[in-house]
């Protein structure tokens, strides 16, 4: 066996506090996760130097919310420091909502709210999240969505609601040419963020970015273990912007959020 | 070479530089996507790679495999003159259509030119890699040990856009052919591990290869040769690839294979005299 390079921690070397705004727990059934437990993204996690994730586990989001959440309870009892939970509920189970997020955060230690429409084919401005909206509210909690429909009806979300943090997902799906579609919305309400996560890192979109919206209104998410923590991080690390932006992005706007 | 202020503090400058990187994914010219911002031309990508830290580039040109291989090939005989750093990859059709020369023709062109890898795109030029239509030239790559770089130009992970039944029976009837999967995702995984396990001489560029601890279970289960280090420059951001393999669970030297070495083994390896 070879000798392992010293352990590289890009993000404690760089003076950054990494916060993961979006993590998963569990398999996936359209690919292969080589290592899903919660121990095991802790040691990729202390490697790469991140210090927190929020976790919702794949299984909420697909066939079992119940499951799912109690396997992120159990991840954040066994490592409170290092894991955030996210409650997840059904909206096609729409009686099951507030018991559920009841459940969530005054048994289970949840601290934010993940809703994924597209795979609970269930439209975000449809009448069972209503009820997550005015739940969150009264809790205030954050949400982070996989996605929010129109910009105008985030912007309505967020006028009515201005007491919850609104996170959009994978708008690191934007490639930094054409208009980015979410920027006055996110300009116009102190209480709208957007989350990095995806796949494709395109050169120079978050310099781009951080022109049209600031890098205030950024956090870093990444989808470990579904993506390579470190390559998600990479986005930022390399990215042609202040210290102080990245520190913004890599955790302290989530920490912020997570603060209230 | 100099590594920029950006990333000293990020990364220690000498384990950038002792993985000497060796970029199999990057090309000059504009695309139909790229801005005005991006490094396009010899001098703009050869500085980014100064920031990032990248030692050599393994390059097409964008016309060749967007517009036509000739002109493309051409343009990037013209543009990299006197550029050490980066070395020349053609694109290559099948020949019948007369748009680029034959079989023998062709390699002859390309060993005249220093040009030592090969790049396809079956689906954006509309070709088969089947036998009756590809042959030719394939042998004439295998005789040869010419690196073949497959891209199927992938735009997400979860795209089944590869021919995996084509690239099987490549790798099969090819053994002395080295094949180079581009942009491959994670999607890819269920595709992948069959086909390293049946074919030694296939390998994937890792610059959108990003299942987490991927680098490390194919380095340990089908070993670290597979693996080939690309950032898919200038589309595509550097960092993301740099920073996975800096921090995969690798020993140093599995890295700088992956990060440069193997692709150096593979163009080392190139036979134009035959």
């Amino acid at each position: 066996m070879k000798e392992k390079q010293e352990s590289v921690n890009c993000g404690r070397r760089a003076g950054l506090r990494v916060i993961d705004c979006h993590g998963h727990l569990g398999r996936f059934s359209q690919t292969n996760i080589a290592h899903p437990d919660a121990e095991s993204m802790l040691r990729v996690m202390d490697r790469v130097g991140v210090e927190k994730i929020c976790l919702s586990a794949f299984l909420s989001i697909g066939p079992d919310y119940e499951t799912g959440n109690d396997m992120v309870a159990e991840a954040v009892k066994m490592h409170p420091d290092r894991f955030i939970g996210y409650a997840v509920i059904n909206p096609n189970r729409a009686e099951m909502i507030e018991r559920e997020l009841d459940r969530c955060f005054d048994r289970l230690g949840m601290r934010a709210i993940k809703l994924h429409p597209a795979f609970h084919r269930y439209p975000v401005d449809g009448s069972a999240y209503w009820r997550v909206y005015d739940y969150a509210a009264r809790r205030r909690v954050p949400i982070l969505s996989h996605e929010w429909g129109r910009p105008q009806f985030l912007d309505s979300l967020a006028n009515q609601y201005p007491e919850v943090s609104f996170i959009i997902a994978h708008t690191g799906f934007w490639d930094g040419r054409s208009d980015f579609p979410y920027a006055e919305v996110v300009n116009h309400h102190e209480n709208v963020l957007i989350d990095l996560a995806y796949s494709n890192i395109y050169q120079d979109a978050l310099e781009r970015l951080v022109d049209l919206i600031g890098a205030e209104k950024i956090v870093f998410g990444s989808d470990f273990p579904l993506h390579d923590l470190a390559y998600q991080l990479g986005r930022v690390l390399f990215a042609k912007l202040s210290d102080e932006q990245k520190g913004l992005i890599a955790g302290e706007n989530m920490l912020r959020v997570l603060e209230g | 070479m100099a590594l920029g202020v950006v990333y000293m503090y990020v990364f220690d400058h000498v384990e950038l530089s002792n993985l000497s990187l060796f970029d199999a994914n990057c090309h000059l010219g504009h695309s139909e996507v790229t801005s005005m911002r991006a490094p396009v031309s010899p001098l703009q990508l050869l500085q980014e790679m100064d920031r990032c830290g990248i030692a050599e580039a393994l390059v097409y040109h964008a016309s060749a495999a967007l517009y036509a291989p000739v002109f493309g090939n051409n343009r990037l005989l013209e543009e990299t003159t006197g550029k050490e750093r980066l070395h020349l990859c053609w694109v290559a059709l099948p020949h019948q259509t007369r748009e680029i020369g034959a079989p023998t023709d062709f390699i002859e062109q390309l060993s005249a030119a220093g040009v030592r890898a090969v790049r396809m795109f079956p689906s954006r030029f509309s070709f088969s890699l089947s036998d009756w239509s590809i042959a030719e030239l394939l042998m004439q790559l295998d005789e040869r040990q010419i690196p073949l770089f497959l891209d199927f130009e992938r735009s997400h992970w979860a795209e089944n856009v590869v021919s995996y039944d084509e690239v099987y029976r490549i790798c099969k009837e090819y053994r002395h052919l080295p094949v180079i999967l581009v942009r491959e995702g994670i999607g890819s995984t269920r595709y992948l591990y069959p086909l390293f396990e049946k074919c030694e001489n296939l390998r994937i560029e890792i610059s959108y290869y990003q299942a987490a601890s991927g680098l490390e279970d194919i380095t340990q289960r089908f070993g670290v040769k597979r693996l080939l280090f690309g950032t898919g420059l200038p589309i595509y951001s550097a960092g993301p690839a740099i920073t996975m393999l800096l921090h995969s669970d690798l020993s140093i030297e599995e890295k700088r294979m992956i990060g440069g070495d193997n692709l150096r083994e593979l163009l080392g390896a190139v036979n134009l005299e035959k």
